[in-house]
């Protein structure tokens, strides 16, 4: 559906309060006698915790409570497993979950000992000074094949590996494949990533109403009903007597959907505990080692093609640096294991990994979630084939996507959504050529010749991908109509920015054809909506927006039914325009639905028996699985070959999501994608060092890239509706960052075309890419790719 | 990390020797260093008050165990700091090689370090340990030379260092200007261990109310610290007050320097 709002560039609803600073953020909770809480965080990556000396820190005036994980009594425990792993044949899974407040051992670098409380941040920080940690260090795990060999250190000692997962999933017959091969190109890839670096840190703030027995609990989580549920078990409450409000958030990207962080856990006990409210907000020096991250992957993989350049097959093993805990499962290696396959069609596949446990902070999904690990160790591989037959990267992409008349496309292996991997739909040669039209594919062997007369080296590189979108479980909305004509739509999952409060007010609006600044939408208070997973995955909008296209739905057939009975008609001549309900060719007799809202609800006298009062549903929408969203990146870029500087100067993305609700917001998704992927290839990186000390933990070493450094991301959006929900929506949220690495290097090796060099890392420094140039000798001239462009 | 270099001394080895084990005379060569003591043989604790860059400076606490000790001639020593901001764990070598008048010191450390100052002062980390070291080694260079200079005989020298019968200003030395050791505390931050000699070691006494027993020496220099004099300085005994921050007499002023070239000695970092 798409009419008078679904499909418009809707201007925001919530942007009048975060402009003017009526946004409540976490930090902006005071409350009366409100306490601060600041940890001790471990130095050492591995190291026994012999004793811990807080008697000077009780002293302190100030400082209201000290807790070790000794204090914490039953209530000390490892963190629930939040993601199990997939029912895939023969999978190793070892379990090791975070613990509130380490004991006997640490097992990264600032993993949180100590827990102060006091009258103000400032002195519990001082405090922290006072707390002394004896700690012995221990030989620290920090490369992932030495931590899988036989004398490595073990971080869990309980298990007797570092080894925490083993995954082999596999369609077709790859050895056969390989015998029948024309070409075999191999490599070993390196991808990592780094911290998501939302604009807000993380915070929670707790107060235990010991009068209502009530708790009540602000967190800048992704997932406000299941930690509301895990915490209400905790604590021994009933989830009525829990109340998490994710208000404003200032950008999630995947670390607040880790759920049962330490802090998160150990606020409220302390609240309760201590009768008074507690706050804790990170700093950004924290965040960078108290909050989750995702880290590298090491591939050695191998594809095999026909002289036409056609995949026969491909074979990728990985490891996977999990870091010292795996709460979050196999999301990560799995989402890289299963994108890998990209928009191609693959005849035979061997996907192997091993995730390991390092003495680094632990990984869980941030936006992307690992398939950029696999996108980029494909799209290198097609282009290192591509080199070797002489064809162009368009065109052997164009000979090996899946073609129309081949969806659903089944690719036999198990997805994170412990579903099969079926792609519902998509079209994927359109998007390359529309791609190629608005990076001016055609023309770049001109322009980049007229640079070169500049001295100038330009380079143009064209990635495709695919995305799994919109996964179950499920969401759930209600839709109210109230009695002043406006509407009310409640939903379980939380907005970080994304733009909930408009993109499901048009959806609602177009239902019920009201005004969509009519429509007051509340995300992430479980006291407004009960049942919900959160906001992960490119699924907010496909889940709860299907969900709350169902209750307006349903609503609106209320308002139907019961206006029908007022006005005395037949259901089927009403009709809803502009917030009232009228009978069609009759404008004169409508009535608002407002005032229906309060006919609908009368004080006194008989109703119709079965009635509903009001006019409200609720809805919820839960796919078997979830919707396969799609795209192709171009980039060209600009690099100096004395500085080993490189320029992102045209950045196009041809995005197929579905149908779009807001093209404004998918543009911003895009965009921001973007923005994270130039980061991710060429800007930032976690630099550990071997003995696992986090080396640039501050945005001055931390490098974000710039409004400088990122252009205006070209768009271009395409269509195949996705079957499983109504309205056709795919997900978009990490859309723009998922190929990025790998346009980056293709562009890189084209502008630098007369090296031998080969980009199979990302991300890439300026240091890394002139010690390459150092290196590289020269190419005999050959043919550029792009030359050899043969147009279909 | 790694931190190395040579530093040339003008003085004898094996009164280097003995000085480098002096708590009293290196709290005084450390940047930022309040407090060091011996608590054994070859071992001391203190605290040093330093910070690197936008870390501010903070309180650490100090062990050092020297090891395989060769007199005169080397030792190498394990290093272990602790403190708010973070730890340093690592180990030391150091060569002594006696040349003409002067001793050339040959140092090689391999530092682990961790914690905030790992994570935000990495990029100064190398420039702050080479200029830390080197002031230490300027500072240390200072205070030899002063107490060398010092005394007429062997009793004297030792009883001097011993109590601290130093008397400020009764030597014939050029007066070193504070502020020029400051020229390149751009990059360290300006209120860390740089000035920290001046502002955080222990409480300043008078130079003049010297507890100096009797016996003090006359404090006119022999000259111009005779290099070639070898004051047979016996290793320092821990008998004179271990546990005092500073010896009594010392005040907390830079140490007026001894014929130091402001160039520094090629091969110091």
């Amino acid at each position: 559906m798409s009419g008078r709002y679904v499909g418009q560039s809707v201007s925001r609803n919530e942007d009048a309060r975060l402009l003017t600073g009526h946004a409540l953020f976490v930090d902006d909770v005071r409350l009366e006698g409100m306490l601060h809480v600041a940890f001790v965080r471990s130095d050492h990556a591995h190291a026994t915790l012999n004793s811990i000396d807080v008697s000077a820190a009780l002293e302190r005036p100030g400082v209201v409570a000290v807790y070790t994980a000794e204090d914490l009594g039953d209530y000390w425990r490892p963190g629930p497993l939040l993601v199990p792993p997939p029912p895939i044949e023969g999978i190793v899974f070892n379990q090791a979950t975070q613990v509130p407040l380490a004991k006997g051992r640490v097992r990264h670098a600032g993993e949180p000992i100590v827990m102060v409380v006091a009258e103000s941040r400032y002195i519990a920080e001082d405090a922290l000074a006072d707390i002394f940690v004896d700690a012995e260090p221990l030989d620290v795990v920090a490369d992932l094949e030495a931590a899988l060999a036989e004398d490595a250190p073990i971080i869990h000692p309980q298990l007797g590996t570092n080894l925490a997962a083993h995954v082999v999933q596999r369609h077709g017959d790859y050895a056969s494949a390989k015998e029948k091969a024309a070409v075999v190109v191999s490599r070993r890839f390196h991808y990592d990533r780094g911290a998501s670096a939302a604009i807000e840190n993380r915070a929670v703030a707790a107060r235990w109403d010991a009068q209502a027995q009530e708790m009540t609990i602000w967190d800048t989580t992704q997932a406000p009903i299941p930690i509301r549920n895990g915490l209400a078990a905790m604590l021994g409450l009933m989830q009525s007597q829990v109340r998490v409000v994710a208000p404003f958030v200032g950008g999630g990207f995947g670390p607040k959907i880790m759920m049962f962080y330490p802090e998160e856990v150990l606020v409220p006990w302390a609240a309760m505990k201590l009768g008074r409210p507690v706050k804790w907000t990170e700093d950004r020096q924290e965040n960078f080692y108290a909050t989750t991250q995702e880290r590298g992957q090491v591939h050695d993989a191998e594809m095999a093609l026909d002289a036409d350049g056609r995949i026969l097959g491909v074979r990728d093993t990985f490891l996977h640096d999990t870091g010292a805990y795996d709460p979050y499962g196999l999301t990560v290696p799995i989402n890289s294991q299963c994108t890998l396959l990209g928009p191609y069609d693959v005849p035979s596949y061997e996907a192997e990994f091993r995730a390991v446990f390092t003495n680094r902070i632990t990984v869980t999904p941030v936006r992307g979630a690992g398939r950029q690990h696999g996108v980029f160790v494909m799209e290198r591989l097609l282009d290192l084939a591509a080199r070797e037959l002489g064809l162009s990267v368009a065109e052997i992409r164009r000979r090996n996507y899946i073609v129309q008349d081949d969806f659903p496309h089944d690719h036999k292996i198990l997805f994170q959504d412990f579903q099969p991997l079926v792609y519902d739909s998509g079209n994927y040669r359109p998007a390359l050529e529309t791609a190629l039209e608005l990076i001016r594919w055609d023309g770049f062997a001109a322009e980049k010749a007229a640079a070169a007369a500049e001295g100038r080296r330009l380079g143009i590189g064209v990635v495709s991908y695919v995305e799994g979108t919109g996964i179950g479980p499920y969401e759930g909305a209600r839709v109210t109509i109230e009695p002043n004509g406006r509407v009310r739509v409640a939903t379980g999952l939380g907005t970080q920015g994304q733009g909930h409060y408009t993109a499901f007010a048009q959806i609602v609006a177009e239902a019920l054809d009201v005004d969509v600044a009519d429509v007051n939408v509340v995300t992430g208070d479980t006291r407004e909506f009960n049942w919900g997973t959160g906001t992960f995955a490119s699924r907010g909008a496909v889940v709860a927006g299907s969900a709350c296209h169902a209750a307006a739905v349903k609503v609106r057939e209320k308002v139907i039914e019961v206006s029908a009975r007022i006005l005395n008609v037949n259901e089927g001549e009403i009709e809803l325009c502009d917030g009232t309900a009228r009978v069609r060719g009759q404008p004169e007799l409508a009535i608002t639905l407002g005032e229906l809202a309060m006919r609908a609800n009368p004080l006194r006298g008989g109703v119709t028996p079965g009635t509903e009062p009001g006019l409200e549903c609720t809805a919820y929408f839960g796919p078997d699985r979830g919707s396969t969203a799609s795209g192709v990146h171009a980039v060209v870029v600009e690099v100096d070959e004395e500085t080993a500087m490189a320029k992102f100067l045209r950045y196009v993305v041809v995005h197929d999501c579905g149908k779009l609700i807001n093209p404004m917001l998918v543009e911003g998704q895009v965009q921001g994608g973007v923005a994270q992927g130039i980061g991710n290839a060429w800007f930032e990186k976690l630099v550990y060092d071997d003995n696992g000390q986090l080396m640039n933990a501050s945005f001055a070493d931390y490098l974000l890239p710039t409004s400088l450094d990122v252009p205006d991301v070209a768009m271009a959006h395409r269509e195949t509706p996705a079957p499983m929900n109504t309205l056709g929506l795919k997900g978009v949220g990490e859309a723009g960052c998922i190929p990025t690495g790998a346009a980056f290097a293709q562009a890189l090796e084209d502008a630098l075309g007369d090296y031998e060099l080969e980009v199979t890392e990302i991300p890439l420094s300026p240091n890394q890419l002139f010690e390459m140039l150092r290196t590289a000798p020269r190419r005999a001239p050959t043919r550029n790719p792009v030359a050899t462009e043969a147009f279909a | 990390m790694i931190v190395e270099g040579d530093f040339t001394f003008r003085a004898p080895r094996r009164s280097v020797w003995a000085l480098l084990q002096d708590p009293s005379v290196l709290v005084k060569a450390m940047p930022g260093a309040q407090k060091l003591v011996s608590t054994g043989d070859g071992t001391y604790e203190g605290t040093v008050r330093i910070g690197v860059g936008p870390v501010t400076a903070a309180q650490w606490t100090l062990f050092v165990a020297l090891h395989d000790r060769e007199e005169p001639a080397r030792y190498m020593m394990k290093v272990d700091t602790k403190g708010p901001l973070g730890f340093t764990r690592g180990s030391a070598s150091v060569e002594l090689e006696e040349a003409e008048s002067s001793t050339t010191m040959r140092y090689r450390a391999d530092l682990q370090i961790g914690g905030k100052v790992a994570g935000i002062g990495q990029r100064l980390l190398d420039q702050v340990a080479r200029q830390l070291t080197r002031k230490g080694l300027e500072a240390l260079s200072r205070e030899m030379e002063l107490r060398l200079n010092v005394g007429v005989g062997p009793a004297s020298a030792s009883f001097a260092v011993s109590t601290g019968a130093i008397v400020e200003g009764e030597i014939v030395v050029v007066q070193d200007d504070p502020a020029a050791e400051t020229d390149d505390a751009a990059v360290a931050n300006p209120e860390s261990g740089d000035d920290s000699e001046t502002v955080e070691t222990a409480t300043p006494s008078s130079a003049d109310t010297a507890a100096a027993p009797s016996a003090s020496a006359p404090p006119t220099a022999q000259g111009d610290g005779d290099p070639a004099d070898p004051h047979p300085v016996e290793p320092l005994e821990e008998t004179a007050s271990p546990d005092s921050p500073l010896p009594p007499g010392l005040d907390d002023r830079p140490a007026p320097v001894a014929n130091l070239d402001s160039e520094l000695p090629p091969g110091t970092v």
